[in-house]
């Protein structure tokens, strides 16, 4: 174990893990949204994120646009991008039932990552901005202004996802087709396309998390599936149901792992994150702020 | 010829057709070399795998993610105990061993997960234990190496032979564990867990006792499993033992074939296997995404399995084969 | 006597294999109350769920306000203007009353007159207006009834299927609630009520039909299904 040097480091890691559980926090409302409408873990959408990495990484390549750009840019192509996905394939299967929709999440998942290898090569791939080596200072502390960047859009399209379930008429039946499908169908509802409005959302915030990695992180076309396991984790966290709960989640995440990478190691930071995951699981299923995942009424 | 079909007797005839067929090979061409020999050793292993899932996951509904963490666990304790010198090379009690300690390990972990976690929580759980053992083995020192794994004396390799006939042997004794099983109380129990809990408790089912039983039993075939394959590969590290792979491809060859039928997870196993084999020799750069799009093809078109898909199915070519006739009936 | 709102003509319905509904027919009345009353398990609210689309039946057909419902899903069903308050009223329990009931109007056809409908609901239940921020789930049973009723009137429906609203509701209550479904029909809405409470069902209804394991039994005028030694047997005979 290897303890603070000082005060100052304290909120350096702190601030850090904030930053870091800000992605995880993007990233696990998505899949949040997903299981609202499929009922299934979306074990894809690390993968997602890791395709819209790539396409900012050759974005910036080909371009002089600034990587941020990417995060416009974005979030239409993949909102479109997610309704295809479910029109095309999960619709299919959503009938079915469970089983066959998380597989196909699986599939799909395991589709992309070796499509991206095959096409992109398995290479480690790095975004740089202007920002990347400033930082402000304040009181001892240096916040990465590319981190700053990617937080501050974090909680902004964390916003956003709020105000739209709690104010328009859309969101509402989102949250409600999410509840019970039924009764919205009852109500005049169409829950296919109430779903796949959700899945849409859900894959295009997974595109701003991807944009948020690419520019802090080095990638390669398998590192998605550790992303969908710790916004899993972080929707573990923050419980359904609950937005900024769920953000919260992420940022708990984000600096437990900091935290545990900075005392411990590396390695057994995601170990203390799977233990953490199975004592929240086990002790309080509801998360912090939501409601149960799985089990329905 | 399909007027003297007898209901199941010739599912059974053929399915010995087969089993002489396995039995047989191995000693009329040269073992060592034979691909076939080569490709049956491993879709044993799947078919024992699959099958040990399929008794929790399919029967039970209980899905679980974690085969990766008994699989390695058997990897390791086998390893570990060998190079202790505890246990020798192929050695049966040590196998055992390592079955047993998957068997401690599901039922600790089954106890605390299924107590009070319920479908997708307890899949995740299972996941989490998985990764947890993965990490652990990671920075397990000088007992699991570290990532660089454990090396095992592959001096007292003698033939491919001896690994074939065990896998077989493994699967084998994972089907006859199913059958009796399912068609025993505790088969009836499982199912009525899986169809409705609430009132399977209502009726006095003693539900978290039955799940942890599936549970262990399946683990402990999972455990068997990576024993051998310890001592197939002469090395064990964390990242081939904890292999998500362990995972995926077990579970997918039962939904493939039918979960929560005998026969479902053993073709599921052959056909996937198959596939997969016939993807690495003809594209071996396209291999992987050649096997990940047949999955999205399955799940789209196959949801419930090919043996729902036979024996449910009004119309189909493969309906009217009276070999497939027959085993319908038997399952 | 009125036009035949809804008929329903030799219907069958199956859940997978087992057969709930057996050459079923029956009509409804427009600006009437027509009860459908019978035991548990009847198919009282599988009958509900083949009007409102939730259920497909195999064979027979049912037809609404002249054109046959073919295919028909819930969100047809609703368009057409029927609203259906299912069983154990399924209310967004996440969700506040006031967001409940805007879900109510969502048909484009009903949503710009949302405030009207508002308004009109809370003057029917003041009680849901002084808890409209409040979570669905955290309203009382009689008050949840209420809410999952106003709900459906949001939709401003020609037709509207009520199954079982006194289930479990303090007699108090009940009485409020009938009070409320006959101030309903004088308003001009058509309703196809599902009930186990016979008495006060019969004190309401214009007609009434009644359902056994599947098959439509009897039918007839209150005062006549009163008076008759069959159904004072089956229903009026046993305690409740």
């Amino acid at each position: 174990m290897h303890w603070f040097s000082s005060l100052a480091t304290f909120f350096q890691i702190l601030v850090n893990g904030i930053f870091l559980g800000c992605m995880y926090g993007v990233a696990a409302i998505g899949l949040s949204l997903v299981f609202g409408c499929m009922q299934i873990i979306f074990l894809a959408q690390g993968a997602v994120m890791i395709l819209a990495a790539y396409c900012v990484f050759w974005m910036v390549t080909f371009t002089p646009l600034s990587p941020f750009w990417g995060f416009l840019f974005i979030i239409p192509v993949f909102l479109g991008f997610g309704f295809v996905l479910y029109t095309g394939l999960f619709q299919r299967v959503a009938k079915t039932g469970k089983n066959p929709s998380l597989l196909l999440a699986f599939g799909l998942m395991v589709l992309l990552e070796h499509l991206m290898a095959f096409v992109f090569s398995s290479d480690y791939r790095t975004v740089t901005t202007k920002y990347a080596s400033t930082a402000l200072g304040l009181a001892g502390v240096s916040f990465s202004v590319n981190r700053v960047i990617v937080a501050f859009v974090a909680c902004a399209a964390t916003a956003l996802v709020f105000l739209f379930l709690k104010k328009t008429i859309l969101g509402k039946a989102v949250r409600a087709v999410s509840e019970d499908m039924g009764a919205a169908a009852l109500l005049g509802m169409r829950p296919e396309w109430v779903s796949a409005v959700t899945f849409s959302i859900g894959i295009s915030l997974a595109g701003v998390a991807g944009v948020a990695t690419c520019v802090i992180f080095p990638f390669d076309p398998y590192f998605g599936f550790i992303f969908s396991l710790k916004a899993l984790i972080a929707v573990a966290f923050g419980g359904l149901g609950s937005v900024g709960g769920v953000l919260l989640g992420g940022i708990i995440l984000g600096v437990l792992e900091s935290m545990t990478s900075y005392t411990i190691s590396g390695g057994w930071a995601d170990a203390v994150a799977y233990a953490a995951f199975l004592l929240v699981l086990i002790f309080r299923p509801e998360g912090l702020l939501g409601r149960r995942l799985g089990e329905k009424a | 010829m399909a007027g003297k079909l007898n209901s199941g007797k010739t599912g059974w005839a053929v399915g010995l057709v087969f089993l002489a067929f396995f039995v047989i090979y191995p000693f009329v061409v040269d073992a060592e070399r034979s691909y076939l020999v080569n490709f049956l050793y491993t879709t044993f292993i799947y078919v024992a795998l699959a099958q040990g899932w399929n008794l929790a996951g399919g029967f039970t509904g209980q899905v679980s993610l974690g085969t990766h963490a008994f699989f390695g666990a058997g990897c390791y304790v086998t390893a570990i105990l060998w190079r202790l010198k505890v246990i020798g090379y192929l050695d049966p009690v040590g196998m055992v061993l390592s079955g047993i300690c998957a068997v401690i390990l599901a039922i600790l972990i089954g106890l605390l997960l299924l107590s009070k976690l319920r479908g997708d929580y307890f899949a995740l759980g299972t996941l989490g234990l998985g990764e947890i053992l993965h990490v652990i083995a990671i920075n397990g020192g000088r007992v699991t190496e570290g990532p660089m794994g454990i090396n095992l004396p592959s001096d007292a390799y003698v033939s491919m032979t001896y690994y074939y006939f065990i896998a077989l042997a493994i699967a084998l004794f994972t089907i006859a564990l199913l059958l009796v099983i399912t068609r025993s109380s505790i088969g009836l129990a499982l199912v009525a867990i899986r169809e409705n809990e609430v009132a399977a408790a209502a009726n006095g089912v003693a539900v978290l006792k039955y799940k942890v039983i599936a549970f262990a039993a399946g683990a402990f075939v999972t455990g068997l499993c990576g024993s051998l394959n310890a001592y197939y590969t002469f090395h064990v590290d964390s990242a081939g033992a904890f292999n998500l792979d362990w995972v995926i491809i077990p579970i997918l060859m039962t939904i493939l074939g039918g979960a929560g039928t005998i026969l479902g997870p053993i073709l599921g196993a052959f056909i996937l296997s198959g596939i997969f084999e016939l993807a690495n020799m003809l594209m071996p750069q396209l291999h992987p995404i050649f096997s990940a799009a047949f999955i999205v093809l399955v799940t789209l078109f196959l949801p419930d399995g090919l043996m729902k898909y036979i024996t449910g199915h009004k119309e189909g070519v493969l309906k009217r084969l009276p070999l497939f006739r027959a085993i319908a009936r038997e399952t | 006597m009125g036009n035949p709102l809804l008929e329903v003509e030799h219907v069958d319905v199956f859940y997978g294999v087992a057969q709930a509904l057996w050459d079923v027919s029956f009509s409804v009345e427009e600006h009437k109350i027509t009860a459908l009353l019978g035991a548990n398990g009847a198919g009282k609210s599988t009958l509900l769920k083949a009007i409102s689309g939730v259920v497909q039946p195999t064979k027979g057909r049912i037809v609404y306000a002249g054109s046959p419902l073919v295919d028909c899903r819930p969100e047809m069903a609703a368009s057409s203007g029927i609203s259906h308050v299912p069983e154990g009223r399924r209310l967004f329990s996440g969700l506040t009353v006031l967001e409940n009931l805007e879900l109510g109007a969502y048909l484009p056809s009903v949503r710009p007159m949302t405030k009207e409908s508002l308004d009109r609901v809370f003057g029917l239940f003041p009680v849901l207006k002084t808890r409209r921020r409040q979570l669905a789930g955290t309203l009382s049973g009689g008050e949840q009834q209420m809410l999952a009723i106003g709900r459906a009137l949001m939709a401003r429906p020609t037709l509207l299927l009520l199954d079982e609203p006194s289930l479990g509701l303090a007699p108090i209550v009940v009485k409020l609630l009938f009070d409320i479904i006959k101030k309903l029909n004088r308003d001009g809405v058509s309703i196809l009520l599902v009930e186990q409470n016979v008495r006060k069902t019969l004190e309401i209804a214009d007609y009434a039909f009644v359902l056994k394991t599947g098959v439509m039994r009897m039918e007839g005028q209150p005062a006549q299904l009163l008076g008759d030694p069959e159904f004072r047997q089956a229903f009026l005979g046993r305690i409740g």
